[in-house]
């Protein structure tokens, strides 16, 4: 009985945050940092951030709760992301903050498997929109619709500018 | 004076009792403070070795469930730097994980002295692999089979525009 209780005080389950994890927990946050620096590199991040289906006012092919939540977005952001993570049982969140007119931190979330657990690790990364950025298809082609005249959940901030905003792009990822 | 004071007499009943009649002198304690008596002497076995337990659990469990036993935790020290090192400095171009194929090219060159341009000692083996879906490098002698003694680090980089995996295992 005894034994019991000090085992339930200790409280060890494999999701537990402890030294044991921090190795594994290093990897997945330089393999997230990875995923997002090369997305950024290649454009893909940003592609993936500008298939937005105006209509639906959701990215494309989205769940009816406006995020993907069965895996990566459809597009080649998303299959970096199912290719790295989904396929090794880890699981992850998209989220990405922007600025409200009013100037609040708001957050949309692009891709939403679960909550993350006590040892989830987060990583992000920043783009920047211009107001000429082409809206996308799922498939990646652009749009004629560029973002200062397309119906977008980021706001246009300085409409003198040309620049559109500035999004963080963020990646939690957790052992399943 | 007829009937014996009450304290004078238990004194005479419990010696009585020391001299080996404890039936008899335990017949003349009170109910209410004989029972008193024996929960307390149960309680103090009873929660000692309830707190024996929890310490020794309290102890000893930590030990088994940690994995980094004596120079493991270096290896796995040496493994993250080292991969970092390569995914972010050594290899890639002016942007981190974006590698430049002249880089990997002279890193994975037969000639190139991996020990050496990592900066590791020459207690620890290393392989370095980087692969994506057309191809394939790697450096350094092949893993042992047995995968408890290998610390991996992994990395995800760009090699030519193609998501690549960057694995670095010492042992």
């Amino acid at each position: 009985m005894s034994v019991v209780f000090a085992l339930q005080v200790t409280a060890v389950t494999p999701l537990t945050a402890s030294t044991a994890s921090q190795h594994i927990e290093n990897q997945e946050r330089a393999a997230a940092r990875g995923v997002l620096a090369t997305a950024d590199a290649n454009d893909t991040l940003k592609a993936a951030l500008l298939t937005w289906n105006e209509s639906a006012r959701s990215f494309y092919n989205a769940s009816a709760r406006g995020y993907y939540a069965t895996g990566g977005p459809p597009n080649a952001f998303g299959a970096a992301l199912n290719e790295t993570f989904a396929n090794r049982g880890i699981a992850f969140n998209v989220n990405v903050y922007y600025l409200s007119p009013s100037g609040q931190r708001k957050r949309r979330e692009m891709v939403h498997l679960g909550e993350p657990s006590d040892n989830a690790v987060t990583v992000v990364q920043t783009v920047t929109l211009y107001d000429d950025d082409h809206l996308h298809f799922t498939n990646g082609t652009a749009m004629d619709t560029t973002l200062s005249n397309a119906a977008y959940f980021v706001p246009d901030l300085d409409a003198a500018s040309n620049v559109y905003g500035v999004v963080e792009v963020e990646v939690v990822v957790w052992r399943m | 004076m007829s009937r014996p004071h009450p304290t004078r007499r238990r004194t005479r009943q419990s010696s009585r009792g020391r001299h080996g009649h404890a039936p008899r002198a335990g017949r003349l304690i009170p109910r209410r403070e004989r029972a008193r008596g024996q929960t307390t002497l149960d309680f103090l076995i009873g929660i000692s070795v309830f707190l024996v337990t929890v310490g020794v659990v309290l102890t000893f469990v930590p030990g088994i469930l940690n994995p980094f036993v004596g120079g493991r935790t270096v290896n796995a020290l040496t493994a993250d730097r080292a991969a970092t090192t390569l995914a972010t400095g050594d290899l890639a171009g002016p942007e981190p994980y974006v590698l430049n194929r002249s880089g990997v090219n002279s890193f994975f060159d037969p000639a190139t002295d991996v020990h050496d341009r990592l900066g590791l000692s020459g207690t620890v083996q290393v392989n370095v692999t980087l692969t994506n879906a057309n191809q394939r490098w790697t450096s350094g002698p092949t893993p042992p089979t047995d995968a408890g003694s290998v610390i991996s680090a992994w990395r995800v980089v760009s090699v030519d525009g193609h998501r690549s995996d960057l694995r670095v295992r010492v042992w």
